[in-house]
C-alpha cells in the first residue's frame, strides 16, 4: 500500500515464555475501517495495545502517518485515539470531567478543549446529561461516552477494542451506526472483534489473526474467495437419504453431495438453480424433505477454514 | 420452616464474605491482641519502674539516694552524666523520670536549708506518677538520715559526717514504717493480671470497631440490591434484618470469645463472673450488632465506611474508657463519657473483674447497654426498611 | 498546565470529592489527637480525695490527720482528705467511690513506733484506680517517713551521746523539716504539650493512609482500565506514577499542617521552632509515603493494597509508639521503635516541641526519614511502575 495512514511490521511480543504476537504486520488506508477478527486470546488487545503506544513490541514496528508510536509522550500519540473495550471512565465524575481530564493530557486546553467536548457530546448524544456522573449513566450512554474521550482530540487513527460486548442489540446498533459515520467521514478505523457480523458490516478489510498471527487478510470478498465461492445446500430428510444423495449427485450444477445419517449436504455454485431440481428428486424417492438451508460462504467458513476451529468459544 | 432457611441462606453469605476479607479478621483477631500485649506491657500496672539519676560526684548523700532508689521493690536506676542527656531519656521514654543530684550535695546537707534537686518527668506517661512516689520515697528517707544528723550536730557537736554515719547505722537497725496496700472489693483475693485492666478495654473497643467496619458488607450487599431481591423470596423486611442482625451479633460474641479467651489463657485474665460475663458478652454483642446494622443502612459508599468506621470507632473508644483509663477523665471529659456505649461497657467489665461483682452488680451498666442495644437496632430496622421499600 | 499537574490535580479533586479522603487526612488526626491530648493534658488536672482513718487516737497520728484535713487548701491542689470513722467505713467509702482511695492509721501505731516494732499503714484503694491508690500511698509515705525522721533523729543522738531526751530534744527533732525536696523541671527547655504529641502521633498514624490512596488510585485505574487510555496519550508512565504521588503528597502534608495549626491556635500546642516542624513534616511525608507505596505495590488489588497498609500501619504505630501513647515502653519495643520511620518521626517531633532541637539539630532524623523515604520508596515506585507498563 502506498503512504498508509498505519503501517504496523513484523511486531512481536512475549509475555515470559509465551508468544502473544509473533510477527503481526498490516496497513491502514486512509478513511478505511479495518478488522481485526480473531477469538479470545487470538493476540487482537495485545496488538492494538502496542499500535496505540501502551504496550513496547519486543520486535517490529509501528508508524503513523510516518512518525513511530513509542510508549512514553512521543507525538504520535496525538494521531491515535483508543476506545478500550471497558468502560475507562471515571465514575465518580461527569462526562465533562473525564472529557477534560483525558483531553488535557492530549495537550487540548482552554476554549478549544471545550468545544471538542461540546462537539463530542454532540456525536456521542450526551449533550443534554454532559455534567451526570458516569456512575449514574445506563449502560449504552457509558459505552458512548467512552467512545467520545476516543475522538476528542480529532484522531486520525481510532482504535475501538471490542465495543460492543456486552451490550445490548439496540445500544449495539447505535454504536455501528455511529462507527459506519465515522469512517465515512474520513476518520481511519481499527477494529476489533470475535463477532463476525459485526467485521462483515462495518469493515472495508478484515484481517484474521489465530495464536498471535495473522493468518489471512482482504476484503470480505477475498478471504471468502479463499475457501472457494461455493454455496451450500443443507438439507434435512426422513426416509433414504443415502438414495437421494446419490440421485443430487447428478443434478446439473452440483459439485459435491456429503450425507451423514439423515442430513445432506450439498455443495454448488449457484444454489438457486439446484434448490428445484433437488426438492424434485427427493419426491422422485418418496423421501420427505423436512428442512432446507442454503449458506452462502462467509468469514465464519473463512476462519474455520483457516484455523480448523470456530470462531466462538 | 423455609423462610427461615432462606434467612439463614441469606446471611452466611453476607458472612461468609465478612469472614473472607483478611482485613477484617485482622481487626477482628490480630490486632486486639497485639494491643492487648503492648498496651499491657505498657500501662499495665507498673512491673518495672526505670528511674534516672544525674551523678557527679560519689558523695555520701548521693550514694544513699541511689542506694534508696536501687533497693526499691521494681525499680532500676539508671545514671547520667548530665541534666541534659536524662532529660532526652525521659522523652525517649527511656526512664519514667530523673532526679538531678549536683556536685558538692554532701556539703549542701550539712546546712539547714531545704535542698531542691532538678526532677525530670513526662507527667503525659503512665510511670510518671509512680516515679515520682518512689523518689519522694526516697528523698524522704535519705532525707531523714540527713535531718538526724543535723539534729545530732547540734545536740552533741560530732561532725556532720560522722553524725551522717551514724544516723545511716541507727536507721538500718530501724524497720521504720511500712505501708500496706488493700485492694477493696467484693471479697476477690486473686491478685490481678497486669492485662487485667487493658483486656476487657480492649475487648470493648475492638468488638465496636469490626462490627462498624464489617458493615461495609451490608453496604455493598444494599447496593447490589441484594437486599432487595431477596424481599422477592417469602421473606418480610423485618425478618431479614432479624436474620442480618443476627448474624453481627454472632460475629460480634465470636470475636468477644476470642478475646476472651485469649486474655485467659495466655494473659491469665481473670474475667470475673462468668454469668455476668456472659450476660454482658451478649449485650454488648447486640449493641455491636445494632451498630453494624445502623451503619451499613445508613452509609452509602462501602469504602468509606472501611475508612471512617475504625476513625469513630478509636475516638468513641477513647472517649468510652478504652484507651486511657477512666480514672485519668477530667470531670467534663467523665461526663461527656456516659454518652457512648463503651463507657457502660468498659465499667461493667471493671466491676466484674475489679470488685468480683456478680450479675446484680452490673445490672444498672448492662440496662444501659440494652437500651443502646434498643436503640441502634431500632433505628437500623426503620432506615434499612426504608431503603428497601425506596426501590 | 504539565501532564503530571493535570493528574496531580484531578487526583485531588477526586479525593477532596470523596469525603473518606478528607476524614483520613484531616478530620481523623485531628479528632483522635485533641481526643488524646485533653484526656492526657487532664491528667494533669486531676483532683483526688483521699480518706483518713485516725484508729490510733495518739498525738502523732491525730496531728498528721488534723493537718490534711484542716490544712487550708491552696488553689491548684489537686489532693483533698476527709477524716472518716473507721477503717470499716473507709472501706465502704472507698467502695462507693465517696473517695478515691483511704489511709488507715492502725491502732497501736505509735506505740509500736516508739517501741520499734513493726509498724504499718494501711491504704484502701480499689483496682480499677491504681493511680488514686498511688496518691494515696504516696501520702501514707510521706506520713511514714515523717514519723521515721522524729524516731530517727532522737535515736541518732542517743546512739552518740547515750542520754535521756529532754523534752526540747524532742521538740526540735518533730521540728525537723524535711531535707530534700524535688523541683520540677522541664524535659526540655520546655514541656512538651500532650496535644502536640497526640497531634503529631494521629497525623503521621494516619499519613500511612492517605498516602497509600496513591498506589491504591493506580490499581483501580489499571483494574478499570483507564491506566491504558492515559498511556495511549502522550503521557509518559513516570508523569502517571508522578503525578499520583504528588497528589498524595500535597493532601498528607495539607492534613498535617492543619493538625498543627488546629492544635496549636486552638489548643494552644506549642509543636516547637516551625521551621523544624516543616521540615520534620516533609520529611515524615516523605517517609511514611515510601513505606506505605512499598507496601501498597505488593498488592495485586485495591482489596489486598487496603488490607496489607491496614494491617502494616497498626503494627508500625504500635511499634513505633503512636498508637499507644507515652506510656513506659519496654526496652525491646523502645529499640525495635528505632526500625520504624514513624519511631524516627515521633521522637524528633518530640524533641522539637520540648525546643530541645531546632532546625539545625535535626538533621540526623531528618536523614533517616529520608533514606526511609528513598529506599522504599524506590523500590515501590519501580514495582508500581513496572505493573503500570505491565
Amino acid at each position: 500500500m502506498d503512504d498508509p495512514l498505519l503501517r504496523c511490521e513484523n511486531l512481536v511480543r512475549r509475555y515470559r515464555d509465551r508468544v502473544a504476537v509473533a510477527g503481526v504486520g498490516f496497513d491502514i488506508a486512509r478513511g478505511e475501517v479495518y478488522g481485526l477478527l480473531g477469538p479470545n486470546g487470538a493476540g487482537k488487545t495485545t496488538t492494538i495495545s502496542m499500535v496505540a503506544g501502551i504496550l513496547r513490541p519486543d520486535a517490529g514496528s509501528i508508524l503513523v502517518e510516518g512518525l513511530p508510536v513509542t510508549t512514553g509522550a512521543g507525538p504520535a500519540k496525538q494521531l491515535i485515539g483508543l476506545v478500550p473495550q471497558d468502560i475507562a471512565l471515571y465514575p465518580d465524575l461527569s462526562a465533562v470531567e473525564n472529557l477534560q481530564f483525558f483531553g488535557r493530557l492530549q495537550n487540548l486546553d482552554g476554549s478549544r478543549l471545550q468545544q471538542r467536548i461540546d462537539a463530542v457530546l454532540e456525536v456521542v448524544g450526551l449533550a443534554d446529561r454532559a455534567h451526570d456522573r458516569i456512575d449514574d449513566y445506563s449502560g449504552g450512554m457509558k459505552r458512548r461516552a467512552n467512545i467520545a474521550v476516543g475522538l476528542l482530540h480529532q484522531p486520525h487513527l481510532l482504535i475501538l477494542d471490542e465495543p460492543t460486548v456486552g451490550v445490548d442489540p439496540q445500544s449495539r446498533n447505535q454504536i455501528l451506526e455511529s462507527i459506519e459515520t465515522l469512517g465515512g467521514e474520513g476518520l481511519s478505523v481499527l477494529y476489533t472483534t470475535h463477532y463476525m457480523e459485526e467485521a462483515e458490516r462495518l469493515c472495508d478489510r478484515v484481517g484474521i489473526i489465530d495464536a498471535g498471527k495473522i493468518v489471512a487478510e482482504g476484503t470480505r470478498r477475498e478471504l471468502v474467495a479463499l475457501v472457494g465461492a461455493h454455496d451450500r445446500v443443507h438439507v434435512s430428510v426422513s426416509g433414504d437419504a443415502a438414495a437421494l444423495a446419490a440421485r443430487c449427485r447428478t443434478i446439473a450444477g452440483v459439485i459435491e453431495v456429503h450425507q451423514t445419517d439423515s442430513r445432506l449436504e450439498i455443495v454448488s455454485d449457484d444454489a438457486g438453480r439446484v434448490l428445484a431440481p433437488v426438492v424434485e428428486a427427493a419426491d422422485v424417492e418418496g423421501v420427505a424433505v423436512t428442512g432446507v438451508d442454503v449458506r452462502e460462504p462467509d468469514l465464519e467458513a473463512v476462519f474455520l477454514h483457516l484455523t480448523g476451529k470456530a470462531l466462538r468459544d | 420452616m423455609r423462610r427461615l432457611r432462606i434467612v439463614v441462606a441469606f446471611v452466611s453469605v453476607v458472612l461468609r464474605g465478612v469472614v473472607r476479607d483478611r482485613t477484617a479478621l485482622f481487626f477482628m483477631v490480630a490486632l486486639p491482641v497485639a494491643i492487648i500485649v503492648i498496651i499491657g506491657a505498657t500501662f499495665g500496672g507498673v512491673q518495672r519502674l526505670d528511674v534516672g539519676v544525674v551523678t557527679h560526684d560519689r558523695g555520701v548523700v548521693a550514694t544513699a539516694l541511689v542506694d534508696t532508689l536501687r533497693s526499691a521493690k521494681g525499680v532500676r536506676v539508671h545514671t547520667y552524666a548530665n541534666l541534659e542527656s536524662m532529660r532526652r531519656a525521659v522523652r525517649r521514654n527511656a526512664i519514667a523520670a530523673g532526679i538531678d543530684l549536683p556536685p558538692g550535695l554532701d556539703l549542701q546537707t550539712a546546712g539547714s536549708g531545704v535542698i531542691q534537686l532538678p526532677f525530670v518527668t513526662n507527667r503525659a506517661t503512665s510511670g510518671s506518677f509512680p516515679a515520682r512516689n518512689i523518689v519522694d520515697d526516697a528523698l524522704g528517707r535519705v532525707g531523714a538520715r540527713i535531718a538526724a544528723a543535723r539534729l545530732a550536730v547540734t545536740a552533741t557537736g560530732v561532725s556532720f559526717p560522722d553524725a551522717l554515719g551514724a544516723a545511716g547505722t541507727v536507721a538500718r537497725r530501724s524497720p521504720g514504717v511500712a505501708v500496706a496496700t488493700r485492694d477493696v472489693g467484693s471479697g476477690r483475693t486473686t491478685t490481678l493480671s497486669r492485662f487485667s485492666l487493658t483486656a476487657p478495654q480492649n475487648l470493648v473497643l475492638f468488638v465496636f470497631i469490626s462490627a462498624a467496619a464489617s458493615s461495609a458488607a451490608i453496604v455493598r450487599m444494599r447496593r447490589a440490591g441484594l437486599l432487595r431481591r431477596s424481599l422477592a423470596s417469602p421473606v418480610s423486611a423485618g425478618m431479614l434484618t432479624l436474620g442480618v442482625a443476627a448474624g453481627w451479633f454472632a460475629i460480634a460474641v465470636a470475636q468477644s470469645l476470642i478475646i476472651i479467651g485469649v486474655g485467659a489463657l495466655v494473659f491469665g485474665v481473670d474475667w470475673g463472673d462468668p454469668l455476668g460475663a456472659a450476660v454482658l458478652v451478649a449485650v454488648y454483642a447486640f449493641v455491636g450488632a445494632g451498630v453494624g446494622l445502623l451503619t451499613g443502612a445508613l452509609a452509602r459508599d462501602p469504602d468509606r465506611v472501611g475508612a471512617i468506621a475504625p476513625v469513630v470507632g478509636i475516638v468513641l473508644g477513647a472517649l468510652g474508657g478504652c484507651m486511657i483509663p477512666l480514672e485519668f477523665f477530667p470531670p467534663t471529659m467523665r461526663a461527656i463519657a456516659h454518652a457512648v456505649p463503651q463507657y457502660w461497657a468498659v465499667t461493667a467489665w471493671q466491676r466484674l473483674v475489679f470488685n468480683g461483682d456478680g450479675l446484680a452488680g452490673i445490672a444498672a451498666p448492662v440496662a444501659v447497654l440494652v437500651v443502646f442495644a434498643a436503640g441502634f437496632l431500632t433505628l437500623a430496622t426503620v432506615a434499612l426498611r426504608r431503603d428497601v421499600m425506596q426501590a | 498546565m504539565s501532564r503530571v499537574a493535570v493528574i496531580t490535580r484531578l487526583e485531588l479533586v477526586r479525593r477532596i470529592r470523596n469525603r473518606s479522603a478528607l476524614v483520613t487526612a484531616f478530620v481523623a488526626p485531628l479528632a483522635i489527637g485533641v481526643v488524646f491530648g485533653v484526656l492526657i493534658g487532664g491528667a494533669g488536672h486531676l483532683k483526688f480525695t483521699i480518706g483518713v482513718v485516725d484508729g490510733d487516737h495518739s498525738p502523732v497520728a491525730r496531728s498528721f490527720v488534723d493537718a490534711v484535713v484542716h490544712r487550708s487548701p491552696s488553689g491548684n491542689d489537686p489532693v483533698h482528705f476527709r477524716e472518716l470513722a473507721s477503717q470499716p467505713a473507709a472501706r465502704h467509702a472507698v467502695d462507693n467511690g465517696d473517695v478515691d482511695a483511704a489511709i488507715v492509721i492502725p491502732a497501736g501505731f505509735a506505740t509500736a513506733v516508739m517501741e520499734r516494732g513493726r509498724t504499718q499503714l494501711v491504704v484502701l484503694r480499689k483496682p480499677a484506680r491504681p493511680v488514686s491508690g498511688q496518691v494515696a500511698q504516696s501520702v501514707a509515705g510521706g506520713f511514714g517517713n515523717r514519723v521515721n525522721q522524729v524516731d530517727l533523729a532522737l535515736a541518732t543522738v542517743s546512739s552518740i551521746r547515750p542520754q535521756a531526751l529532754s523534752q526540747q530534744l524532742v521538740e526540735a527533732a518533730q521540728q525537723l523539716r524535711a531535707p530534700l525536696a524535688t523541683r520540677d523541671v522541664a524535659m526540655g527547655a520546655r514541656e512538651v504539650s500532650p496535644t502536640a504529641f497526640y497531634g503529631a502521633s494521629m497525623a503521621m498514624l494516619f499519613l500511612f493512609f492517605t498516602v497509600s490512596f496513591a498506589p491504591r488510585s493506580l490499581m483501580a485505574d489499571r483494574q478499570q482500565k483507564i491506566l491504558d487510555r492515559m498511556l495511549a496519550t502522550p503521557t509518559a508512565a513516570g508523569d502517571i506514577v508522578a503525578g499520583k504521588v504528588l497528589a498524595v503528597c500535597a493532601l498528607s502534608v495539607a492534613g498535617f499542617a492543619t493538625v498543627w495549626l488546629v492544635t496549636s491556635v486552638v489548643f494552644g500546642a506549642d509543636w516547637g521552632d516551625p521551621a523544624a516542624v516543616v521540615v520534620l513534616m516533609v520529611a515524615t511525608v516523605a517517609a511514611l509515603g515510601g513505606v506505605s507505596t512499598f507496601v501498597s505495590s505488593l498488592a495485586r488489588t485495591e482489596q489486598q493494597a487496603d488490607g496489607y497498609t491496614g494491617a502494616v500501619t497498626f503494627v508500625l504505630a504500635l511499634l513505633g509508639g503512636n498508637f499507644i501513647g507515652p506510656g513506659q515502653a519496654p526496652d525491646v519495643l523502645r529499640r525495635v521503635a528505632m526500625f520504624t520511620p514513624n519511631g524516627w518521626a515521633l521522637r524528633a517531633f518530640t524533641d522539637v516541641s520540648a525546643d530541645a532541637a531546632g532546625v539545625s539539630q535535626i538533621g540526623r532524623p531528618v536523614l533517616v526519614l529520608l533514606a526511609f523515604a528513598v529506599v522504599f520508596g524506590a523500590v515501590g515506585i519501580m514495582r508500581v511502575r513496572e505493573g503500570v507498563e505491565q
